[in-house]
């Protein structure tokens, strides 16, 4: 095994060198140049490289090792199978309120520990709207199964619709919210029609295009979005008409003269947490609910057979549509959400990369899963994020991470497991299924 | 005896290939009329003019429903299906990822309503829609001998399951008129006859009117009120199974001129 | 006169998709996926091919020609080896997973690239001293001249050389029949004795060389190379691919030509800022007329 991982780091190495090995300098005092080479930076990727492969040989020999058929859920190691487990804990009770209520009180009352940074909350702020855009892309990946690369161009659509309205009729965050969602939602159907006879791969670049399309306006449209300069000072959303600045402005109050208190910049940031907070775990709630209705299904069946699924009397270009209009609202909610949190928001933020985190942490999180979106959401934010001390590695290390992840769990963190029905939750023939939870049908 | 559907000289054609050539016969109601004949024959492709998989190249098919009639040519397979018509495909397409419950609950789609908002908010009403979804689907699985096996997925279940699991969710939207493809291809003697006794229970309890494409003969004469026989895209026979039996066209189909 | 003008840069351009999009359109027709590092790829062999002919350079080689070959030719080998060994780390294992999980793979592989060569080369555009010079012009040298460089017109006459030589190696040898009959049934072909990992890793190697010899092409005729060169050429080239009909040969040289007349054209006539809208206009409405392309089979759904 030694060998074998010594083999592929010289390979690698190899490979690497030409790009990394050696710079070519100009001599002093002469026309001509040299060569300089980087010892260092070889020996770092050749040993990392080893060490890497190492790892990955001595991972693969354990689970083989750990495997008796049937016991394979068991020995799974590493992070995912904690997560899995922790989620197992969860399983029975998750649509029970106790537990529910038990996470989302920690998480509300977060922000008032002791200790707990801005930097921090601001990042968890970020992370809830990317939970949001990963639930509502899972509608349209997970469930309906129509392969999506151009969703942030509704995400866009989103900010700038908070963005404009704010800018040419002064629209307040709140007036503008349901707008923003509205208009995604339009921008969703009105796309979406053309692409409804488009099958997978086919789907997959024109929406790209589209997302592109999108951005390129946004980008060149100077005298309607203000070009590549963006829109700024876009206002933060206020409590009930309460400001959260030092000042208010004409007319309105401040948070902090209201109550009578000192002024923080805290509070700000504990609002947006909060405020965002609610956010994903209303979108959480609303996908839990769609998923399992009869809407749901509908998708889920398109997505495994749309044949069969049109035979069964439904309406799949209802279906798609539906789908695509949901999913891009929700887009426009974080988009509207995203304008607020920022102040200021420009076309660099919707780039095809947003797409494709969005679309991994779907795919990471297990599809159609609504925990595992969450989850993967929570991780793809925070993760880059803790390795900010190498920044400059940053970006390669999501990446390596993303291919890992996909070869070690290609079917994702937590799969999306399929409801049971059962009105005996112990019926004993039933119990050959690892895909159960258990759950009533009389419980609500 | 009323008609069901009415096919008048149906054509499909494929570029140059007559796969449906004029075909025209009548579906009768309460009975089970079998679709025979030779591999290649277009039955496959008939079945899909009816229920709007493909649209025919000329002729019509009439629909003569309860409570309305209307042409099934132009109409999309969704809407087919919410006239009353129902189908299982040869080649089985379940919906792997579900389990065999939600299968049929799927199925009952025409029958609900809960919308988007009904979806979100669950007032009462789609509360008790979904009830009502459950049980009529736990019914059905019952009906055609899965009901132990409603939380497994489509895909884990053994193959005569899946075949019956079709049937079950073809049921689910209370169709009319339900149309087999060939339920007992790859099913052993024994499941077979099982099959022979749920289609004549679902004939004589649930009134179904059934199209019946297959090609166990035992099975086919067995059952059939009605025969008809297609070859090369074209109708060589019709009638009572025993007459088309010994019709010397479809004998020449199936084993050879040399035998009439 | 101007549109000839418009013509000749949009067949330029044309030819440089059309070398990217083959490696698309192999890799789809045999794995059903979308290689999306294949730009990456582009883009390295663009940086391989620069950096090779400063190595030239430093050697004494002073000779435009041979410093040319050695460029094209490593670049295109150590490309090829990229290729092969992205194949075999991130897609190779993931064979039978969920179908989603190659294409996030590639994405991934596709950021690794790009950060890969910003650390090693920096973020600053790359410069190549323009090695070969001059062209035709045509025309009333005191108005309007057509301008037909002899770096365009190696790049037409290269891809077309490289194309039909493609077309043969695919029709005509073994190597070739393997891969249209691992397209065809991967199963049935490995029954036949078709070893299809290796004709897979042949794909990679194939798609990956002509990626390089477009990259080392472009840096020619533009001069300049950044580390994200290749996600723009990656996306147009398979919508170039898709234009023509995904898993079609012909069809991704149709495509690549078509692409870069219809930029080249959208952006002489209407406006450069939105001629990727146009692009990407044209595609959708060439999907939502023939959604299988141009050249694509036609997929008739057996029920």
């Amino acid at each position: 095994m030694f060998l074998l991982a010594l083999r592929d780091a010289c390979w690698l190495t190899l490979l690497a060198f030409p790009l990394i090995g050696f710079d070519l300098v100009q001599k002093y005092g002469e026309t001509g140049k040299e060569i300089i080479f980087e010892w260092q930076a070889i020996g770092t990727i050749f040993i990392g490289i080893l060490l890497i492969r190492l790892a990955a040989g001595f991972f693969k020999r354990y689970r083989i090792y750990r495997c008796p058929e049937g016991r394979l859920q068991e020995a799974k190691l590493g992070i995912s199978n904690i997560v899995s487990k922790v989620y197992r804990l969860f399983d029975h009770r998750l649509h029970q309120r106790p537990a529910l209520v038990t996470l989302f009180a920690l998480a509300v009352a977060l922000p008032f520990l002791p200790r707990v940074s801005n930097a921090a909350l601001d990042v968890l702020t970020l992370a809830f709207i990317y939970v949001v855009l990963g639930l509502g892309l899972n509608i349209v990946v997970g469930l309906a199964g129509l392969l999506d690369l151009g969703y942030v161009g509704f995400y866009a659509v989103g900010a700038y619709g908070y963005g404009l309205l704010y800018q040419y009729w002064g629209w307040s965050f709140w007036q503008a919210l349901p707008a923003c969602g509205m208009i995604a939602a339009l921008f969703g159907v009105v796309l979406g029609f053309p692409v409804l006879r488009l099958r997978g791969d086919y789907l997959a670049i024109v929406t790209l295009g589209f997302g592109e399309i999108i951005r390129i306006i946004l980008n060149n449209w100077d005298s309607f979005t203000n070009g590549p300069n963006g829109i700024s000072s876009i206002p933060r959303p206020t409590l009930m008409g309460l400001e959260f600045s030092r000042q208010a402005k004409e007319g309105a109050t401040t948070f902090h003269d209201f109550l009578n208190i000192e002024y923080s910049s805290n509070h700000k940031q504990i609002f947006m947490y909060l405020l965002l907070l609610s956010m994903a775990v209303f979108t959480m709630f609303v996908v839990e609910r769609l998923q399992h209705s009869r809407l749901g299904r509908a998708w889920i069946a398109m997505r495994e057979d749309e044949t069969a699924c049109a035979a069964m009397g439904i309406n799949t270009t209802l279906a798609k549509l539906s789908a695509f209009g949901l999913g891009a609202c929700w887009a426009g909610f974080a988009g509207g959400f995203f304008a607020a949190r920022q102040g200021f928001i420009n076309p660099e933020s919707f780039t095809f990369i947003e797409s494709a985190t969005i679309l991994a942490i779907v795919v990471l999180g297990g599809m159609g899963s609504t925990v595992g979106v969450t989850i993967a959401a929570l991780a793809v934010v925070i993760i880059p994020e803790l390795a900010r001390g190498f920044s400059q590695y940053r970006m390669i290390i999501f990446a390596v991470a993303l291919v890992a992840l996909m070869l070690f769990k290609p079917e994702g963190l937590l799969p999306a497991k399929r409801r049971m029905y059962e009105l005996h939750p112990d019926d004993p023939n039933d119990l050959n299924h690892e895909n159960q939870s258990v759950l009533e049908v009389t419980r609500q | 005896m009323t008609p069901l559907v009415v096919l008048d000289r149906v054509s499909k054609h494929f570029g140059g290939l007559k796969a449906v050539e004029r075909i025209s016969f009548t579906i009768n109601q309460g009975l089970i009329t079998g679709l025979i004949g030779p591999n290649g024959a277009g039955k496959t492709t008939l079945f899909n003019c009816i229920t709007g998989m493909y649209q025919p190249t000329s002729g019509s098919i009439t629909w003569c429903g309860a409570e309305k009639s209307c042409l099934l040519n132009r109409l999309k397979p969704h809407q087919v299906t919410r006239l009353g018509l129902a189908r299982t495909f040869q080649n089985i397409r379940l919906f792997a990822n579900m389990t065999a419950l939600e299968n049929v609950m799927v199925g009952r789609h025409i029958q609900s309503r809960a919308g988007i908002l009904g979806a979100i908010f669950k007032p009462a009403r789609v509360r008790s829609e979904e009830q009502e979804i459950i049980s009529q689907a736990r019914r059905i699985l019952g009906l055609v001998g899965l009901a132990d096996r409603a939380g497994g997925l489509a895909k884990n279940l053994a193959y005569g399951e899946q075949r019956r699991l079709e049937i079950a969710r073809a049921l689910a939207t209370e169709p009319q008129l339900l149309l087999l493809d060939e339920p007992a291809a790859g099913l052993n003697p024994s499941e077979t006859e099982d099959l022979d006794a749920l289609i004549k229970k679902l004939q004589q309890e649930l009134r179904l009117t059934i199209l019946l494409i297959e090609h166990d003969m035992k099975l086919v004469m067995n059952i059939s009120d009605e025969i008809v026989v297609l070859d090369h895209g074209e109708l060589i026979a019709q009638g009572p199974p025993a007459v088309v039996a010994r019709d010397r066209h479809v004998i020449a189909a199936y084993l050879g001129e040399e035998f009439c | 006169m101007y549109f000839l003008q418009q013509c000749i840069n949009g067949l330029t351009l044309g030819s440089i998709y059309a070398l990217i999009a083959i490696g698309y359109t192999m890799v789809y027709g045999i794995l059903g996926m979308i290689n999306f590092a294949h730009g990456e790829i582009y883009m390295i062999g663009a940086y391989l091919g620069i950096i090779v002919i400063g190595l030239a350079g430093v050697f004494g080689i002073t000779s435009t020609p041979v410093a040319l070959m050695l460029a094209i030719s490593l670049a295109v080998a150590i490309t090829s080896a990229y290729g092969w060994t992205m194949e075999k780390i991130a897609y190779h294992p993931l064979r039978n997973a969920p179908r989603l999980a190659p294409l996030i793979s590639a994405i991934g592989m596709s950021i690794f690239f790009q950060n890969f060569v910003q650390i090693g080369q920096g973020a600053k555009d790359l410069a190549l001293p323009p090695l070969i010079q001059g062209g035709f012009a045509i025309g009333d040298p005191a108005g309007f001249q057509i301008r037909f460089s002899h770096v365009q017109l190696l790049l037409i006459v290269v891809t077309v050389v490289v194309m039909a030589g493609l077309t043969l190696f695919i029709k005509g040898t073994k190597i070739g029949m393997a891969m249209r009959a691992t397209e065809q049934d991967r199963g049935m072909a490995a029954l036949l004795g078709i070893n299809p990992d290796r004709t897979i890793s042949q794909t990679f190697i194939i798609g990956s060389g002509l990626a390089a010899l477009a990259g080392v092409l472009v840096s020619l005729h533009y001069g300049l190379v950044n580390f994200s060169i290749g996600f723009l050429a990656g996306i147009k080239a398979f919508t170039a691919a898709v234009l023509g009909g995904i898993g079609s040969i012909p069809g991704a040289m149709l495509g690549g030509l078509l692409l870069g007349m219809i930029e080249a054209l959208a952006s002489a006539y209407f406006t450069t800022e939105y001629k990727d809208v146009f692009a990407f206009g044209i595609l959708a409405a060439v999907l939502i007329f023939k959604p299988n392309g141009l050249l694509g089979h036609n997929y008739v759904e057996k029920v």
